[in-house]
């Protein structure tokens, strides 16, 4: 090939050959799959960015080993402190909860990673008129009330990074903190509060005033402001935002382990969560939080 | 009626959804096959992207947004495959490509297979730069909210890729210029 021959029009070239239609056993198999594969409640779920993703997991890789390295050595020093080997006594967990698996193992629980534990949500109310629950979510139209577990604060605008602000804990305290004093937001609170059993701070949200901004990534194609988010199972960033008009209120409630509990209720505009704010409440009252034993 | 569908799909409607996605799944093949240059990785990825979008389409805002946010998802698949794979691989991979030899205008085996090594050596991002670019024919701006990545990153890394295939042309270029110089 001759060096000055045009390397795009040679690369557009190279791209169009190659197959065009996909088998049919795609679709099927797709087809086969979602069978299994429930609808996540519509919350603000979207997709992080990947390549800000990579270099943010491999800083949370490099916490995590920090973190066990950590463990490892209060472990042995309780070790030599008290005596007992690996696999002797050791303090009771306050909470060892794992997220069920299809394939159980007799593997000790206290072993699960923090990142998969779970928790079970009941509610011991009766729902009010018009709502449903679907696992963690109670849902009237396009009102919605969440539970989610260990939440992290995302990165504010103007960094707009999709993950994890930095030097912010998971307690309710540095939670509600951080969301209080962040740009663009209207705050209500934060307020102490129990709920379920676990006690924490309440705080509630919409965007400020004359707010204009976004984060540059954002697909909501409004203003927009991150509050939170989580790495799922295959390490994307899912993140939850307030959006243009709408009203948010957060239960940020302490774990014994040091992570959180978030019960966040969304409605579209104010007029909708004043409609519905005695719903939300009555709700978030009759939910109860099981940590596991 | 797109619409329609994609908010029967997001109430729970499965044969809705795959309504949605059979007119699509061929171009979305295409795409993956171009990122990932493999028939069975490319099926792969277009399977797993698009049961990510039937778990989360309700968190879609704006149906009409549908085909672009579908296309985000299968993007960030093939990339995430792609980078998987490399890390699995540490070999370039050659695909065998069939095609006619000979003049200016078109594609020479030798050219195919200096097109495959150089795109093999980018990393999983700049390949689907590329092929959002050149083979989709997106404008940097659409890149950019498909990848959600500043535009001026887009053409940064944009910029990066291309200079990458043609320096890896242009090597191959040299040392089949050498190599084939008449004693």
């Amino acid at each position: 090939m001759s060096p000055e021959r045009d390397t795009e029009r040679l690369l557009r070239q190279w791209l169009d050959e190659g197959p065009t239609r996909a088998a049919d056993r795609l679709l099927d198999n797709v087809e086969g799959r979602i069978d299994r594969q429930r609808q996540r409640p519509a919350w603000r779920l979207s997709w992080k960015n990947v390549f800000m993703n990579r270099t943010i997991g491999s800083f949370a890789a490099g916490m995590a080993v920090v973190a066990v390295a950590l463990i490892g050595f209060t472990v042995l020093a309780g070790q030599n402190k008290d005596g007992a080997g690996i696999g002797g006594p050791t303090e009771p967990s306050a909470h060892v909860a794992v997220t069920p698996s299809p394939t159980p193992t007799a593997a000790d629980p206290s072993e699960a990673p923090p990142a998969d534990r779970g928790l079970t949500v009941s509610f011991t109310g009766s729902l009010p008129d018009g709502w449903g629950q679907d696992g963690d979510t109670f849902s009237k139209s396009e009102i919605t009330v969440e539970v989610l577990e260990d939440r992290s604060v995302m990165s504010a605008i103007p960094d707009c990074i999709n993950g994890p602000a930095s030097g912010v804990g998971k307690s309710a305290s540095e939670f509600v903190e951080a969301l209080a004093t962040r740009e663009g937001l209207e705050v209500t609170g934060p307020e102490a509060v129990q709920v379920g059993g676990l006690s924490g701070q309440v705080l509630e949200i919409h965007i400020s005033d004359g707010w204009t901004d976004t984060c540059p990534w954002s697909n909501e194609g409004d203003t927009f402001v991150p509050l939170f988010g989580t790495f799922d199972e295959k390490n994307y960033w899912l993140y939850s935002g307030v959006v243009g008009e709408e009203r948010t209120r957060l239960y940020v409630l302490d774990k014994p382990d040091g992570g959180n509990v978030v019960v966040a209720a969304w409605a579209p505009n104010a007029a909708e969560w004043a409609a519905n704010e005695a719903d939300i409440t009555s709700i978030v009252e009759g939910i109860q939080i099981d940590l596991g034993s | 009626m797109d619409r329609q569908l994609v908010e029967s799909a997001q109430r729970g409607d499965k044969a809705a959804f795959v309504d949605l996605v059979r007119t699509r799944t061929d171009r979305l093949f295409a795409l993956a096959h171009r990122i990932l240059r493999d028939v069975d990785r490319a099926e792969d990825a277009l399977q797993d992207a698009l049961v990510i979008a039937w778990r989360d389409l309700r968190g879609l805002r704006d149906p009409d947004r549908f085909d672009a946010w579908l296309h985000r998802l299968v993007v960030h698949e093939c990339i995430d495959h792609a980078a998987r794979e490399r890390r699995r691989t540490a070999n370039l991979r050659i695909l065998p490509v069939e095609g006619p030899a000979g003049s200016d205008d078109m594609l020479t085996l030798a050219d195919r297979d200096e097109l495959e090594r150089g795109f093999q050596r980018l990393s999983p991002d700049q390949r689907a730069l590329l092929v959002l670019h050149y083979y989709e024919g997106y404008p940097l701006t659409a890149i950019a909210d498909l990848l959600g990545i500043p535009p001026g990153t887009v053409r940064s890394r944009l910029h990066y890729a291309r200079d990458a295939m043609r320096a890896a042309l242009d090597a191959d270029a040299r040392v089949a210029n050498v190599g084939g110089r008449p004693a």
